[in-house]
């Protein structure tokens, strides 16, 4: 299993974390740059947030994405940004959960998970509710 | 500084015109805009150009005729059309030119596009994870606005309905059928809460104008609509804009906001003297957002405009006068110069079916990827 993106995240599954580049003046950068040195500072973003905005993915992007399986088969994600207390919000997937119950400004959790269509082998960034017993 | 006015205006039908190439359509609306004008592709001193998807613009040139002029082919995203208008505007208001012409067109493919992650220095995984899909901001962008100003789903199909009825009268427009509310509100679902119906699409088409000197004006004894102002802007630090992998929780002015008021300052002119406005639509919710965004009315006041038909014609600000992008489409390189035709057509009160009486001055605006706006003001 692997988590398609590169250096901007650390762990997988319900350990993950995400990851931003700092640069010289203070400001975070995420995604960090494919073209980041090895030397570029990397700080850790926090794990928990809130939900900023999202939507659902109903109909499958062309190319470059790799969602669909070799039938052509689909299945609709959920995109969103969640916010945290840094004053950043960062782009992802929204997995566990039924939009029908979303509110913006619910609390998010981040995660990894599985987003190909019949097909666990990797996992993209994203976010989930955070469940009761957590906060 | 030299005045500057659109002495001719021409377009070439937007939607799809199969057997007919970009660059014929192009072609096609350079002579329709030099005929407009009366003058000759000859006498042009230079010309701004663009296209997406559809070539390089300078290909025009063995169409129309080689001979030797500054032609500059312009990229500049979803403001294509509108950098090539500044770019003309600013070398005759320097007074190094007095006759020229800009011009953009493009043909796309169908369905939505698909953008290159690594074009806009992003990594791969993005667009992998499907991630690089306009629809998905757009929808983001409404969705958060809607929450925070209480903007209902109805307004969004109210929009759109208002698209197609204007469509329906607009010689130029793709889509030329009215569709009813309850169809455009229960139609597929693209990505909450927009539906088909909402979102324009990538389509065909062209728009050229003539630009030309006060002086040039009297020399000729041409007319034309007076430029006031024209301005591009890029986005903020943070910005919530088209392929934002990370954005600011809280958000500071958009590239239509900054471009919006430059333009005003240079006008020395406010929303209230506008009669007749184009505002980008690429879906129903831009509309909206971008009435505010522009100053036309403060957020959340958009729900009363519309069931007050304040922008249907008839009403107080029109707007999308010809249906918009979604009834026109999106040719991404003319669209911005589709606005700034069809608001020529009304100042010059030959804006057939969709005549806005008496307008004087007329506002445009085109947003897009990457985040960037183009704002042009006219007046008659």
């Amino acid at each position: 299993m692997s988590v398609i993106a590169g250096r901007s995240v650390r762990g997988e599954g319900d350990d993950a974390c995400l990851v931003a580049l700092r640069r010289p003046d203070g400001r975070l950068t995420f995604p960090v740059p494919e073209d980041a040195s090895a030397e570029a500072e990397l700080v850790d973003l926090p794990r928990q947030g809130w939900l900023w905005s999202f939507t659902v993915q109903h109909f499958a992007p062309k190319a470059p994405y790799d969602g669909v399986s070799a039938d052509g088969a689909f299945d609709p994600f959920i995109v969103g940004y969640v916010a945290f207390d840094n004053g950043l919000a960062i782009e992802g997937y929204v997995f566990d959960a039924d939009p029908a119950n979303f509110e913006i400004g619910m609390p998010m959790r981040v995660c990894t998970r599985p987003y190909r269509h019949n097909d666990k082998s990797a996992h993209m960034i994203g976010f989930r509710p955070v469940s009761g017993g957590e906060r | 500084m030299s005045d500057v006015h659109i002495i001719g205006a021409g377009i070439h039908r937007f939607g799809r015109t199969d057997g007919v190439s970009g660059l014929g359509q192009g072609e096609f609306a350079v002579r329709e805009a030099l005929a407009d004008a009366g003058v000759d592709w000859r006498d042009m001193q230079f010309g701004f150009g663009g296209s997406i998807s559809a070539g390089n613009a300078d290909a025009l040139l063995p169409r129309l005729g080689l001979t030797g002029v500054q032609f500059i082919n312009v990229a500049n995203g979803c403001a294509t059309g509108g950098s090539a208008l500044l770019s003309g505007y600013w070398a005759i208001k320097s007074g190094a030119f007095d006759l020229g012409l800009v011009v953009g067109f493009d043909k796309h493919p169908r369905g939505a596009f698909n953008a290159d992650a690594a074009r806009y220095g992003l990594p791969a995984w993005y667009g992998q994870a499907g991630l690089m899909v306009t629809t998905q901001f757009f929808a983001m962008k409404i969705k958060r606005y809607m929450h925070a100003h209480g903007i209902s789903q109805r307004s969004l199909g109210v929009v759109a309905q208002k698209a197609f009825e204007n469509g329906a009268r607009a010689p130029h427009a793709w889509r030329r059928q009215e569709v009813d509310l309850d169809t455009i509100l229960n139609s597929e679902m693209v990505n909450d809460p927009l539906t088909k119906f909402m979102f324009c699409a990538p389509a065909e088409g062209a728009a050229a104008l003539v630009l030309c000197s006060a002086r040039k004006l009297r020399e000729l004894g041409a007319s034309g609509p007076r430029i006031r102002s024209a301005s591009v802007r890029t986005r903020l630090e943070g910005g919530f804009e088209v392929f934002s992998p990370a954005v600011a929780a809280e958000q500071g002015p958009t590239p239509t906001m900054l471009a919006s008021r430059e333009a005003y300052e240079m006008a020395g002119l406010g929303p209230r003297d506008i009669d007749v406005a184009q505002l980008q639509d690429t879906e129903s919710g831009a509309e909206i957002m971008h009435m505010a965004e522009n100053g036309f009315c403060a957020d959340g006041e958009q729900e009363q405009w519309l069931a007050e038909d304040v922008t249907k014609l008839g009403g107080k600000l029109p707007v999308n006068t010809d249906g918009g992008c979604i009834a026109c489409g999106e040719p991404v390189a003319a669209s911005g110069l589709r606005q700034v035709y069809e608001n020529v057509q009304q100042l010059r009160g030959r804006a057939e079916g969709c005549q806005v009486e008496n307008a004087c001055r007329g506002y445009s605006q085109v947003y897009g990827a990457p985040g960037l706006s183009a704002v042009v003001i006219l007046e008659r």
